[in-house]
């Protein structure tokens, strides 16, 4: 028997036989060996009171122990919930293929859509399409803000909430609110349906639809203000100016003793809170408060 | 001792069972590998809650692993790079003690050695050479505990021993 293997037997508490103990006496090193398994007992665990440490669990599971009893119901109830939710969102989204994009509060996004035409997302906005079924179909959901630059090809239609616009092959802008449509054409020619009305955008002109008539109008830049971070305004009512600036940085705004009629020309920035409630103050003569997410402007 | 294997341990029977068979070992586990400084018995506490709350999914053959590998992550979240320590018994100077002061100063030196020498050591052979020596465990039941071979288990405490003596008698 090897040396190694005799070491191991008597680690083992084995009891060894006498020629395998004297061979463990004569090796070198042995006492020093034996004064160290001897020695570790000073390095024993402190003492672990099974019966204490039980107790001791036994009343911090106290309440987990009773609500125990209802185990099996909760996982049901689990599963079930699960199951509805599953189905909730099914049957939410109006096609599984659908892929959606979104933007917060002072963001804005590029994508590229299928066939390459590209679409700048504003602040706040979401855009929805069915990637599968793109060269069958060119559609877009959008809520908020976008302009697109449209390939040419079939029909591109972007449905909102207040209106569909149908394009082939051009550059345009548009902008979903909860009660306000706009369209801008910058190149080419786009169909606006709304209510039950259609109209032809060309170069430079814009509709802007509030649920009554749709309103053509002139426009001389030709790239959306928001392209250089801005809105801009060419005398339009107040309340119009807030909203957006409601929706660019995603705060609540309130008109204290000012008419919501008077109208405003000028820009504000989407970098800068502050600096965009001066350029609305200031030519308006108002005063502005802000505290947290709440704007006040208010008239002395 | 555990009657139904494929039982799982909610029930507070098999649950005590399971206690009673593994808190002591586990204790031990966690003390020797890491030391005293992350609370072992806290860990072990831990490690039990979590197999209650999920005892649904553990039966009481799965148990003693899930224990193992609980409360050894728990103590691994706690530590951060600290040296493990193991105290020595302090020597109890007795009243009329027949030991010289020579004698005792060359006890606590070599204890001091000795804890170094164990520090040194890694982790597992630590665990399985101090099981053995201090717990009397056999080589089968260490490997049974923590789920390796007996050779890895032999392998280890030999190695372990060589270890120490080498730190502790200064052998290059």
């Amino acid at each position: 028997m090897k040396e190694k293997d005799i070491i191991i037997k008597w680690l083992n508490h084995e009891s060894l036989s006498e020629t395998e103990l004297a061979k463990l006496r004569d090796m070198e090193g042995f006492s020093s060996l034996k004064t160290i398994t001897e020695k570790a007992h000073h390095f024993k665990a402190p003492p672990y009171n099974t019966i204490n440490e039980f107790e001791n669990l036994k009343s911090q599971l106290t309440n987990k122990m009773k609500s125990s009893k209802n185990n099996s119901l909760s996982i049901i109830l689990k599963i079930a919930a699960v199951v509805v939710i599953a189905i909730g969102v099914y049957f939410a989204l109006p096609t599984s293929n659908d892929y959606e994009v979104k933007t917060l509060a002072t963001e804005t996004k590029d994508i590229t859509l299928p066939d390459q035409s590209e679409v700048k997302l504003n602040a706040l906005t979401s855009i929805r399409y069915d990637k599968e079924n793109w060269s069958s179909q060119r559609k877009v959901y959008l809520d908020g803000e976008a302009h697109f630059k449209v390939e040419r090809g079939n029909k591109f239609d972007i449905e909102t909430d207040m209106g569909t616009v149908s394009v082939i092959g051009t550059r345009f802008n548009v902008k979903s609110r909860a009660n306000y449509l706009e369209v801008v054409c910058y190149q080419g020619v786009v169909s606006v349906s709304a209510g039950d009305e259609i109209l032809y955008l060309r170069q430079n002109e814009a509709i802007e639809y509030r649920g009554q008539d749709l309103e053509k109008k002139i426009v001389t830049y030709d790239m959306p203000s928001w392209f250089d971070n801005r809105s801009l305004f060419y005398s339009r009512p107040i309340r119009d100016v807030i909203e957006e600036l409601e929706w660019q940085y995603g705060v609540k705004v309130n008109l204290r003793n000012i008419d919501q009629n008077i109208l405003f020309t000028g820009n504000f920035v989407h970098s800068d809170l502050k600096s965009a409630l001066s350029s609305i103050a200031i030519p308006l003569k108002l005063k502005c408060k802000v505290n947290g997410n709440e704007v006040t402007f208010y008239k002395e | 001792m555990l009657k139904d294997l494929h039982k799982d341990v909610c029930e507070e029977e098999v649950f005590a069972s399971v206690f009673s068979t593994y808190a002591q070992d586990l204790h031990d586990f966690i003390y020797y590998k890491y030391g005293a400084h992350f609370g072992p018995s806290d860990k072990v506490q831990e490690a039990f809650l979590k197999l209650w709350e999920n005892c649904a999914k553990v039966t009481s053959a799965k148990a003693k692993s899930f224990l193992f590998t609980i409360a050894n992550n728990l103590t691994l979240n706690d530590i951060k790079h600290q040296k493990v320590k193991l105290k020595y018994n302090k020597i109890e100077p007795a009243k009329d003690t027949k030991e010289n002061p020579q004698f005792l100063l060359e006890e606590k030196e070599y204890l001091e050695k000795y804890q170094n020498a164990l520090a040194k050591l890694s982790e597992a052979q630590r665990v399985a050479f101090l099981m053995n020596r201090i717990e009397g465990k056999k080589h089968q039941e260490i490997a049974d505990l923590l789920g390796i071979s007996r050779k890895a288990v032999e392998k280890r405490i030999y190695n372990a021993l060589h270890n120490l003596r080498k730190e502790i008698d200064g052998i290059p």
